[in-house]
């Protein structure tokens, strides 16, 4: 197994979603196929549109990344699973504070009247289907409560699912003489991500804390600092009683980030990542599925900080990074650091995500409008070479296929918001221009020129032709879609055709 | 073989081709004239000196229209979208065009010279060495990648190969 991700409330599920295309782009240091990617998801608002969203792409990759691919191939070299219950909610159902914490029991007694003095009637008799409304007193109790003693030692419930697993999978590594890497990513500003980043994290250490002291164990987290904010009407704060407000967001931060400074210690790398130019977030939304913010910069740093994480070692490990970029508005591919990889060769993040977001332009444009016609005969196959060479047997409604069309959708849509969501700053990795209005789709004459600091020879035209002429290169190790996809990919390198 | 060296294998393979196809119209054509001038003050030899004028402006014809259509395809024609591809329109309006020049020609030219007797079967030896043979069989293994199934026939020919 090796690497473990938890995303704990809605900023940590933007970074998972994050991570999730970099990881289907291979960008995670693992050696193909060796290192799985357990992932599983913290958030009392289990309907919350940031997580919804994130889900679905993790989802969709844990469905077709078993397509028969090929060996020597970064393309889903690391194999994902997830957590079951993926999604594992402290507060449970239609539950309010005073029900998590038994007040009834107490009420009258001396806890149950510093319980009064602590937190407000409304406080306690707000349900929390929407989360901790920002506040992370009300987490912390939460959590606290729910994540407890197991088995009389101070740590994890390990007997309930999804904690079970994913303890059975550390102990597993340990004893194999892996590392088990967990990384843990979430807000320091927020409800469910203040509350949970210090408290999951002093948990785990003292669940593995043998494995930890012995390095078997290394926990990292990337700490969201603000980065956006919004402005809810007179209407919403009357309609929704409490909830975050980013007036609070940087004092939150402040006394969060003087914790970390004085006391945490279970932590061996700890990310902070943050702007100090606050996005207007358009429609305030308390939680749930209205809570669906665009994909922003700061998640996409917050999924490198993982891979960061990942490629270290109790060694080398880095107890704090700052990242810096070069010119202050605007970032491009030389602010993102090359990726060291388990074999120690570097791999140039630049190169391979273009390489991968040219494959799935490539798809969007070339194969999917027309896959469907012509699995079912309404368009003649003679047209496609491709088509008729690698898929004259597929059937559409396969599961990886189905999922794979899916996440496309899911990663055009990330991408051209990581792009466009920023108001201030300036993004020159992928053109803007080369998304057409919808966002699953493309300006083919772009194609060639769709990422900055790069001269390519793949157009549209050119791709065609490669797909057309070239054999794939693991005959032997690829079947069906996988072989189709592996080939996409391989005529999506920048390399002139005759330099082959 | 690389993209360029296979191109370049390809249009000599198409000019060799005609060439061969040429000489066969020639040879053939030639045996098919002794019946045809049959009973007519014209003399073999005569009539085949003209034959041979026939033969270059059908072969240079044949030769480039079946070069043509590799050149658009190679060149010409870009691909932009899954939708503008194919374009076995375009390759049956070229066959079109060859099978007319196969038939027009001959006629033509024996219109304009009267030493050059013509019967049936001259076009129809044209027709199948360069319409059929040099245009339809040749574009089937010459034609290039990115519409190598747009001949008709392609499509049975290449899997026979097992494809690609």
């Amino acid at each position: 197994m090796g690497y473990y991700f938890i995303s704990i409330g809605g900023s940590g599920a933007k970074v998972m979603e994050s991570l999730t295309h970099l990881c289907a782009a291979g960008l995670l240091p693992n050696k193909e196929k060796q290192q799985k990617l357990y992932v599983m998801a913290i958030d009392p608002d289990i309907g919350n549109g940031n997580l919804k969203r994130s889900s679905a792409a993790l989802h969709c990759f844990t469905q077709f990344q078993d397509v028969s691919i090929g060996m020597d191939t970064p393309l889903f070299k690391t194999e994902v699973e997830l957590a079951k219950p993926f999604i594992w909610n402290p507060a449970e159902h239609d539950k309010k504070l005073d029900d998590i914490l038994s007040y009834q029991i107490y009420k009258g007694s001396p806890i149950g009247n510093l319980y009064e003095v602590l937190y407000t009637q409304e406080e306690r008799n707000t349900f929390l289907n929407e989360g901790f409304r920002g506040r992370p007193s009300i987490g912390a109790a939460v959590l606290a409560k729910k994540v407890q003693l197991g088995d009389g030692t101070d740590g994890l419930r390990v007997d309930t699912a999804p904690w079970d697993k994913f303890s059975r999978l550390v102990h597993q590594d340990a004893k194999n003489g892996q590392t088990a890497k967990i990384f843990l990513a979430g807000s320091v500003f927020g409800g469910t991500g203040a509350a949970g980043m210090p408290t999951i994290a002093h948990l785990l250490r003292h669940t593995f804390r043998n494995y930890y002291d012995e390095g078997k164990v290394m926990i990292g987290g990337a700490l969201i600092l603000p980065y956006f904010a919004f402005t809810p009407s007179l209407s919403d704060q009357e309609s929704y009683g409490i909830f975050a407000s980013s007036e609070n967001f940087l004092t939150n931060t402040k006394a969060a980030l003087k914790y970390y400074a004085l006391k945490d210690k279970d932590y061996h790398s700890l990310y902070f990542i943050g702007d100090d130019i606050l996005s207007q977030v358009p429609n305030f939304s308390i939680g749930a599925s209205t809570q669906n913010n665009d994909a922003h910069v700061v998640d996409l740093y917050g999924a490198m900080a993982a891979i960061d994480f990942y490629q270290s070692t109790p060694e080398n490990r880095k107890e704090y990074s700052y990242i810096a970029h070069a010119r202050e508005n605007t970032f491009q591919w030389t602010d993102f650091p090359d990726i060291c990889m388990d074999d120690q060769t570097q791999v140039s993040f630049k190169d391979r995500f273009i390489q991968f977001t040219r494959f799935i332009f490539s798809y969007v444009h070339l194969v999917k409008p027309v896959l469907g016609d012509l699995a079912s005969g309404k368009i003649p196959s003679y047209k496609y070479p491709w088509f008729l060479d690698y898929l004259a047997d597929l059937n559409i409604s396969d599961t990886e296929v189905r999922n794979f069309n899916e996440y496309t959708e899911t990663f055009m849509r990330w991408l051209q918001q990581i792009e466009t969501s920023e108001n201030h700053r300036t993004l020159e990795l992928i053109r803007k221009s080369s998304f057409d209005a919808n966002p699953a789709s493309i300006v083919p004459d772009q194609f060639s020129s769709c990422a900055y600091d790069e001269n390519s020879e793949v157009t549209i035209h050119e791709l065609w032709y490669r797909l057309s002429e070239r054999t794939c290169a693991d005959m032997e190790n690829t079947k069906g879609f996988g072989r189709f996809l592996r080939l996409l990919y391989d005529c999506c390198a920048k390399e002139k055709e005759d330099a082959r | 073989m690389n993209r360029s060296t296979r191109t370049i294998a390809q249009i000599l393979g198409i000019l060799l081709l005609t060439a061969v196809l040429s000489l066969f119209a020639y040879y053939i054509g030639s045996s098919f004239g002794k019946s045809i001038i049959i009973g007519t003050p014209i003399a073999f030899n005569d009539w085949q000196a003209h034959y041979k004028k026939l033969v270059y402006a059908t072969g240079a014809t044949g030769g480039t229209i079946s070069l043509l259509w590799y050149l658009l395809a190679r060149f010409g024609m870009k691909v932009h979208t899954s939708y503008d591809v194919g374009k076995r329109t375009l390759w049956g309006s070229l066959g079109g065009l060859m099978l007319i020049a196969c038939v027009a020609l001959p006629y033509a030219f024996a219109n304009a010279d009267a030493t050059l007797k013509m019967g049936a079967s001259i076009p129809l030896l044209f027709v199948a060495l360069y319409a059929v043979i040099g245009y339809w069989i040749g574009s089937l293994f010459m034609t290039p990648a990115a519409y190598k199934y747009t001949p008709l026939g392609a499509e049975k020919i290449r899997a026979s190969w097992g494809r690609k």
